[in-house]
């Protein structure tokens, strides 16, 4: 079965003794790590007892469908149960899973961690359509769940903060949970360790921006007419070495994705059943945003968005010109453009 | 530099060091063995930086000096030559280049200069002792096979070798477990050996001192401090760093109370756990061992393949009682008795079992049982 929302929480509190395999899943590693260390200390309190818990690899796995049943069965040299942890897991280790699932033998608790798995992933199928299973979804906290982990953490070290101090540490933090509280704990630090109010100026001066910039957000920054988050997941691309074509032909990606919904839009389709004509379909995160991108952008502007996306990576190509410069331009006339909301936008 | 070499002594050396040189190295040097030549003798040197392993081989030095050479490309051209052929290797005044001459072929390989190979100091080693190259052997053989294979679990992946006390009897004792299974071999504790720390000598070690074993029967000296060890015998030195960590506290896991015990003869219970777990090792290798007054009973069964029974004739006067063993750990354990009999001593299902030669108690292995 799966879990969201506060049975998640619920569940790593206590974990339902009926479930034998847990997925711990998603694209935020950090919260994926620190699950899986408390349902393992759930189980075990000492993390690294070689007698009681078995880390294995889904190559292992795959390789060795036996590996997986025979270490759940097996039963510990001290006594206690058993943690089999399989790393990195995805739809390879299904087979063993579902042949685990039909023949749970032993009492061991069998933990696989995975990346971002798509809703057709057969091990998310397999684990959600178990009764014995259980799947638990690891998004990048954010908005209110990013609040509270940032309370949480700090009241844990005797701190509070002034509202402007949690709100920019909910702006900079949160691609990656370990690394949010990593990022937290080095405050406390700096805040000397004897408690106290965590002001803006002391989260200014030692808080790296850690959340998560891609492409992904740019596109976003950029239809959505955010020209601040924009440059700066801009500038963070380049410094990461990422080539400003690349992220012309993300942007151009994005804006026809946005077209082709704006077309089918324009054949009476409403924007979910518009979106819904996408492949593969956004995520129901992106969703949410595109939805409001579409009423922001005409069909006639999106294509001269693409027009002058095509031209910034023909000159990039052609002209000799700074290709971050013209790209650095041309994100900034998109921005610009989609502060100009849409004639639907503006009628309402 | 400049010597000859008969093939056979060359290509017997180079097999001992060029297995110690990893097949992918990012440093370059390290894919190197460093060659040199004095006083009548070749030394062959290979190391990964974490072992180390120095031959000496007699040859005709005409110039003495030393170079390096590409070990695995060595070896191959040198296991190619013709049998009884002499090997010629020069280094001129260009030290980029080693040439190699046997009958009519002619070699040319790219050195590196010897200068940057790199010396793997043993440091001082306080403790040392001398022991058989059987007993040696037979610590090694009756361990290596319950090594941990887990990298995450790095103070498992060697074999535990320490000081002990057995029945008040000072003994060297030899341990390896992965947590499924345990194996203790001891032999009488050598001069020199009291008071060593315990140390853990690596997986890769193990390996390469076993294959040098293989091909002599002279007395081996070991030298330790707590970070490093150094086996010599014959002409061949062999240093390796030891793993940093602490060995779990075995004793612990070992029972001493098991009283149901059950004595069988070891090859017919291993070829029959062989037989009967073809049945199931695609999912699970789970055997079940159904014991009574009358013997002992093998089976196991798969959903999709069926069902396998084979019964045994046992010794054992305890009540009945079933216990599960991962099939291939129990077969790992027997393969390991050399006499005729196995003795097995259970408590229950769930506790461990302590597996020894019935005429032997040097060798202990302890086998967790699995649910069935």
């Amino acid at each position: 079965m799966k879990l969201a929302g506060n049975r998640i929480e619920s569940f790593l509190k206590t974990p339902d003794a009926a479930a034998r395999v847990v997925l711990v899943y998603g694209p935020d590693a950090g919260l994926v790590k620190e699950r899986i260390a408390r349902l393992t200390k759930g189980v075990c309190a000492d993390t690294n007892d070689p007698f009681r818990i078995a880390d294995l690899t889904a190559t292992g796995v795959k390789d060795d469908p036996a590996r997986l049943a025979d270490e759940a069965a097996a039963i510990a040299m001290t006594g206690g149960r058993r943690v089999v942890r399989v790393h990195d897991a995805g739809d390879g280790v299904s087979q063993a899973v579902q042949s685990f699932l039909d023949h749970p033998a032993g009492d061991a608790l069998v933990l696989l961690d995975a990346g971002e798995l798509g809703p057709r992933s057969a091990l998310r199928k397999l684990v959600e359509g178990a009764d014995n299973a259980v799947a638990l979804p690891c998004y990048a906290d954010e908005g209110g769940s990013l609040e509270a982990v940032i309370h949480e953490s700090l009241r844990v070290q005797g701190l509070t903060a002034e509202p402007d101090a949690v709100a920019w540490l909910a702006d900079h933090l949160g691609g990656d949970r370990l690394l949010t509280r990593s990022e937290l704990e080095k405050l406390a630090l700096y805040m000397g360790g004897g408690g106290g109010r965590v002001r803006l100026e002391d989260v200014i001066a030692c808080i790296g921006d850690t959340a998560a910039l891609s492409l992904d957000d740019l596109s976003m920054a950029c239809a959505e007419g955010d020209h601040p988050t924009a440059q700066r997941v801009l500038d963070r691309l380049y410094r990461e070495g990422t080539s400003p074509i690349a992220v012309l032909r993300s942007l151009q990606r994005h804006f026809q994705r946005l077209h082709l919904a704006s077309g089918a839009m324009g054949r009476g389709k409403s924007p979910d059943q518009a979106l819904a004509v996408l492949r593969p379909p956004p995520h129901f995160r992106v969703a949410e945003h595109m939805r409001g991108q579409l009423i922001r952008w005409p069909a006639e502007r999106l294509g001269t968005a693409l027009d002058l996306l095509v031209n910034a990576e023909m000159d990039c190509k052609s002209t000799g010109m700074p290709a971050e410069e013209i790209c650095s331009r041309t994100v900034m006339q998109l921005t610009r453009a989609a502060g100009r909301k849409g004639p639907a936008a503006q009628r309402r | 530099m400049k010597l000859t070499i008969e093939r056979a002594a060359l290509l017997k050396s180079l097999n001992h060091v060029q297995s110690v040189v990893e097949r992918r190295n990012t440093i370059p040097i390290l894919s190197n063995v460093k060659i040199e030549g004095a006083n009548g003798r070749l030394s062959l040197n290979a190391t990964d930086m974490d072992l180390d392993i120095v031959e000496a081989v007699p040859a005709e030095v005409a110039q003495p000096g030393a170079t390096t050479a590409p070990a695995h490309t060595l070896y191959e051209i040198i296991r190619k030559l013709p049998e009884g052929s002499q090997v010629e290797i020069e280094q001129s005044g260009d030290d980029s280049q080693l040439v190699l001459r046997s009958g009519r072929s002619r070699f040319t390989l790219a050195s590196l200069p010897v200068t940057d190979y790199p010396v793997m100091s043993g440091g001082e080693l306080p403790y040392s002792f001398v022991l058989g190259a059987d007993d040696l052997k037979g610590l090694i053989d009756k361990t290596r096979f319950a090594i941990s294979s887990e990298e995450t679990r790095y103070y498992l992946n060697g074999i535990y070798l320490h000081a002990a006390s057995s029945d008040g009897v000072p003994v060297l004792r030899a341990v390896a477990t992965d947590g499924h299974r345990l194996a203790r071999v001891e032999v009488p504790l050598p001069e020199g050996a009291p008071g060593m720390p315990g140390v853990i000598v690596p997986r890769k070690t193990v390996a390469e001192l076993r294959k040098l074993l293989d091909e002599t029967s002279v007395d081996v000296t070991i030298s330790l401090s707590e970070t490093k060890i150094r086996f010599a015998f014959d002409d061949a030195v062999m240093t390796s760093k030891l793993i940093d960590g602490t060995f779990p506290d075995y004793e612990r896991v070992i029972p001493a109370d098991n009283d149901k015990v059950l004595e069988v003869d070891c090859k017919s219970l291993s070829q029959a756990v062989d037989r009967v777990s073809a049945i199931s090792t695609e999912k699970s290798r789970a055997i079940k061992l159904s014991v009574d007054k009358g013997g002992l009973t093998l089976s196991a069964s798969s959903p999709e393949n069926g069902s396998a029974v084979e019964e045994l004739e046992a010794s054992y006067e305890a009540g009945p009682m079933e216990i599960g063993f991962n099939s291939r750990y129990l077969m790992d354990i027997l393969a390991q008795i050399e006499g005729d009999a196995a003795r097995f001593a259970m408590a229950d299902a769930a506790s461990p079992t302590v597996v020894r030669e019935v005429t032997d108690s040097s060798a202990v292995y302890v086998l967790m049982p699995m649910r069935v």
